[in-house]
């Protein structure tokens, strides 16, 4: 039994469509990231579900109660939907100390003070920041005072934590501690929670599930590891993990195996799937990770051996050192193959091998 | 309909009681609260409609439908002759105090002149004194028995002006509406991005040039806002053509209307109604104009925020003169008759040929404290601004909130309707108040109160207060009252507990002015005042009627007192900062 069912999200602003057909399921206790670059509508679905955006169509519930339905004119203002919305802003009111910011839900609520100041101590030493109760919002540093935004949601034990790119603001070694405290916390208390977020490493390593969003629309649900092993558009692919694009004709399948002929007459195997045919336009995307450099002599070493190690030659256009490694950009068949490699290659050819079994395949679109 | 509940789906309502408690609570206050500003503007514009199509006065139960006022407006020459000075004086007053008020602007802010702050400060100060003050001040010592006039008089032989011209008059109008050019425009020149300056520089632009095809084209919303301003400012003033015209024996719109107010009748009810109809719909054309020039320029950029501090323009050797230029400008155009005004309130009479202080006396403060009426009117104007004042800020800053903070359906309609009391002249918003009393018979207890002043003065500036209180709300972070919605508050809550509270100093500030407003206007009330309702202004002109210029001094100096005082110690305890 899904807590939270979104079911056919749209809201258009005239002709543009900035949500189109969304859909979806949170279970219970389950975290959930919307992902997808700015102007997607992950924060226009977050703050549907929260009540402060008004959709144009569709339907939203939690559990048996009706958040938003546009058919029977059902629309709950934000203040009765008991979300948990933790703004990008933090939104702390500037007016209000640390403690009377997590005490005002309570309050509205019409709690007794000393049972509101039992609970408010207790949530705020959960986020640890018990001792700076009695600071205003300016006295606290970006990651104090998201501590405070997310005590104030948790203080009233909401129904659905909703989390607007909560990390964005904080620099990233605090990002990446915060992250995991996050994500320990969410499922110590067990809290159902929708995550937005444009940064595809907080989505793979919070996520139950992540939706891919793009242009209003739901591009993949799935797990962080079906989303990055086998993406579902080559926009994913790129989006998420970053990935290169060769495109192709299917030339043979064999043993498995589909033989690519790229523009200039480079053949690339990658495996193959029953939907791919003899003479089909495709896009291959290979993952930076799946492409290791080749030294010349080895590279002869394995042609002549007539194996087939899936090889492709090219002209390296930039070569960036970054520390511990060079990333390369070779040319080939008139497209970019970006890696990383710890080689310093003094040539301008290079022969790269490629993993046929990383590599996913699109069908070609015009313009990709 | 949004913010439907049905009664199943709050069944299972979690606990946010304090918010499910009243789902029509929210609606309902933003519901009452649009119903005060339209019934504040109704009652001062209904009654004159409907007067302009009555055959009798609109208390007269015999009244009926016609619209021959209308013809013998369109025939009455005496009304179109007031009505055509009266544009005259809004026409070259806009002209000389825009260009005026944008020179004065474009040295303090771009330039390198010194002493600048205090320059600035000695033009603001005429937008918080009475326009009756200056005029009287004016008149003082530049009327043609004024002091300056006969030292000019006697060293020339001749006196080169003559301010009982409609061109010497719209002079003075011209000077008296500068300040509000100044402050509109000196905003935006100061946000102004100097790089397109510069940019225009090194393209060989000659300064002037600059001015006149960079700067004030950018400024130009600003621009074209005073001048609507300006224009209806013209329109509406009152002290000029009463202290000016009346010797001179030139009539003006509003000066025609105050001849009858002393009366506390109007001798052809139907035909004011109809000349007053007409009068209001040019005004809300300009203002309409106004509004599709502006359509889509950002408003507020007068107000808001600091940008970098520009690098100013520099005058190089043209410093010293220019700065005199600008300080013997605000010396003759405001310091002078200031002086002149204090200097006559001590004296007996004011003349070049005697010593004042042969003539120091205190009889004109005297005959003022001594009389229970005159000090009842600075009482009742402290009461009307102070009291009346802050009822005014909190009702604005509440509706204010509806137009900016809430999905109130009709808050663009809501915020038209609180701009609208631009267009009404103060005068005329007395008039049609008196007349709804007179109409509605349960309104008449607040005939001869200081309540219908203030219901008056309400009305009248709430563009005042909505363009105080505006870049103040859109200041404020939309995120924090978001998050006090999805915390459980509703928006009547979050109004009280987070919107107002964060727009504190904002409210003070809207208070100041508000109070500044209500205690140097008397316009609207020539038509509202009763034994016991009197206040300062109209203690003024009643002297001056009687051409007791002494007393009348007097009370100018002390309405002239109170507000620095006020503004003082608003800067002190309030800690506002007045624009600057």
């Amino acid at each position: 039994m899904p807590r939270l069912s979104v079911q056919n999200l749209s809201k258009r602003f005239g002709e543009v469509r900035a949500l189109d057909g969304i859909s979806f399921d949170v279970a219970e206790g389950e975290l959930v990231t919307l992902l997808g670059p700015s102007g997607c509508g992950k924060s226009t679905t977050l703050f549907a579900i929260a009540g402060l955006d008004r959709p144009t169509s569709g339907r939203i519930t939690l559990d048996e109660r009706v958040f938003f339905d546009a058919e029977r004119g059902i629309v709950v203002p934000p203040e009765a939907r008991n979300c948990g919305l933790v703004f990008q802003s933090y939104a702390l009111w500037p007016h209000m100390t640390v403690r009377e910011n997590v005490t005002f839900p309570l309050k509205i609520r019409g709690a007794r003070t000393r049972a509101a100041a039992v609970e408010v101590d207790r949530v705020l030493e959960l986020v640890e920041m018990l001792p700076f109760a009695d600071r205003h919002p300016h006295e606290l540093s970006g990651g104090q005072q998201q501590r405070v935004a997310l005590a104030r949601t948790l203080v009233y034990r909401p129904g659905l934590l909703l989390l607007d790119e909560p990390l964005s603001n904080l620099d990233a070694k605090l990002r990446e501690r915060t992250r995991g405290w996050l994500k320990e916390l969410q499922s110590r208390l067990g809290l159902t929670t929708i995550f937005v977020t444009h940064d595809q490493t907080e989505a793979l390593s919070l996520s139950d599930r992540i939706i891919v969003l793009d242009g209003g629309r739901i591009m993949q649900i799935g797990t962080p590891q079906e989303i990055y092993r086998d993406p579902a558009t080559p926009f994913i692919a790129d989006f998420i993990g970053g990935s290169n694009f060769l495109t192709g004709t299917v030339q043979a399948l064999v043993d498995g195996q589909a033989h690519v002929s790229l523009a200039d007459g480079q053949i690339l195997s990658v495996a193959a799937s029953p939907a791919l045919a003899p003479g089909q336009r495709i896009t291959v995307s290979i993952r930076p990770q799946s492409v290791h450099l080749v030294s010349a002599a080895a590279a002869d070493t394995l042609a002549s051996a007539g194996r087939n190690a899936n090889l492709l030659r090219g002209r390296i256009v930039q070569r960036e050192f970054l520390g511990p490694c060079y990333q390369y950009s070779v040319s080939i068949a008139d497209r970019l193959v970006r890696f990383e490699a710890a080689e310093d290659l003094a040539s301008n050819d290079a022969t790269l091998a490629v993993q046929a079994e990383s590599c996913t395949v699109f069908a070609f679109e015009v313009g990709k | 309909m949004s913010a439907t509940l049905s009664a199943s789906d709050r069944g299972s309502a979690p606990p946010a009681r304090g918010a499910a408690r009243l789902p029509a609570r929210d609606r309902l206050i933003q519901f009452a609260l649009a119903a005060i500003v339209v019934l504040l503007i109704a009652t001062a514009l209904v009654p004159v409609l409907y007067q302009s199509v009555l055959a009798a006065p609109i208390y007269d139960l015999t009244r009926h439908f016609t619209l021959g006022n209308y013809l013998r407006f369109a025939k009455s020459q005496e009304l179109h002759a007031a009505i055509a000075n009266s544009f005259i004086l809004a026409t070259v007053s806009t002209l000389v105090g825009t260009a005026i008020g944008v020179l004065f602007a474009v040295v303090v802010a771009r330039t390198n002149m010194p002493g600048r702050r205090i320059a600035s400060g000695a033009m603001l100060l005429p937008l918080y004194v009475s326009h009756l003050i200056l005029s009287v001040g004016w008149f003082i010592m530049y009327g043609p028995a004024g002091y300056i006039t006969e030292l000019v008089r006697g060293a020339l032989g001749f006196v080169p002006w003559n301010l009982y011209t409609i061109v010497g008059m719209s002079a003075l109008a011209g000077i008296s509406s500068a300040p509000l050019t100044f402050i509109l425009c000196i905003g935006s020149l100061r946000l102004l991005d100097p790089s397109m300056e510069d940019a225009a520089r090194s393209v060989g632009a000659p300064p002037l040039r600059i001015l006149w095809s960079v700067t004030l084209p950018i400024i130009r919303p600003a621009l074209v806002y005073s001048m609507m301003l300006n224009f209806i400012g013209g329109l509406e003033m009152l002290s000029i053509p009463l202290i000016f015209g009346r010797p001179a024996r030139l009539q003006f719109f509003t000066s025609l209307l105050y001849s009858f107010a002393g009366t506390g009748t109007v001798p052809d009810y139907g035909l004011i109604g109809a000349a007053v109809v007409f009068f209001l719909l040019v005004i809300t054309v300009f203002v309409i104009v106004q509004g599709m020039l502006l359509r889509k320029a950002a408003r507020f950029t007068a107000i808001r925020g600091k940008a970098s501090r520009p690098k100013p323009f520099d005058l190089g050797r043209w410093r010293v003169p220019v700065a005199a230029a600008v300080y013997i400008g605000l010396l003759f155009a405001f310091a002078l008759p200031l002086a002149g005004l204090i200097l006559r309130a001590f004296v007996e009479f004011l003349t070049p040929l005697m010593s004042p202080w042969q003539l120091l006396t205190w009889d004109n403060f005297t005959l003022i404290f001594s009389s229970p009426t005159y000090v009842r009117s600075i009482r009742n104007s402290i009461v009307i601004a102070a009291f009346g004042g802050a009822i005014a800020t909190v009702l604005i800053a509440l509706v204010t909130v509806v137009i900016h903070r809430s999905d109130f359906p009709w808050r663009r309609q809501l915020e038209f309707i609180a701009l609208y009391p631009r267009a009404i002249p103060g005068i005329i918003a007395g008039l049609g108040v008196l007349w709804a009393v007179l109409w509605i018979p349960f309104l008449s207890p607040l005939l001869g109160t200081i309540w219908i002043l203030i219901i008056a003065f309400t009305m009248l500036d709430l563009p005042v207060g909505y363009g105080a209180l505006s870049p103040v709300l859109l200041q404020i972070d939309a995120d924090l009252d978001r998050s006090a919605r999805s915390v459980g508050a509703d928006w009547w809550t979050t109004c009280r507990r987070v919107v107002l509270p964060i727009a504190k100093t904002g409210l003070f500030s809207a208070y100041v002015l508000l109070f500044l407003a209500f205690f140097k206007e008397y316009a609207a009330a020539t038509f509202l005042y009763a034994h016991g309702s009197e206040i300062i202004g109209i203690s003024m002109l009643e002297f001056w009627g009687i051409g007791e210029v002494g007393p009348a001094a007097a009370l100018g100096v002390i309405q002239f007192a109170v507000t620095c005082v006020f503004i003082l110690a608003a800067q002190k305890w309030l800690g506002v900062k007045l624009h600057a």
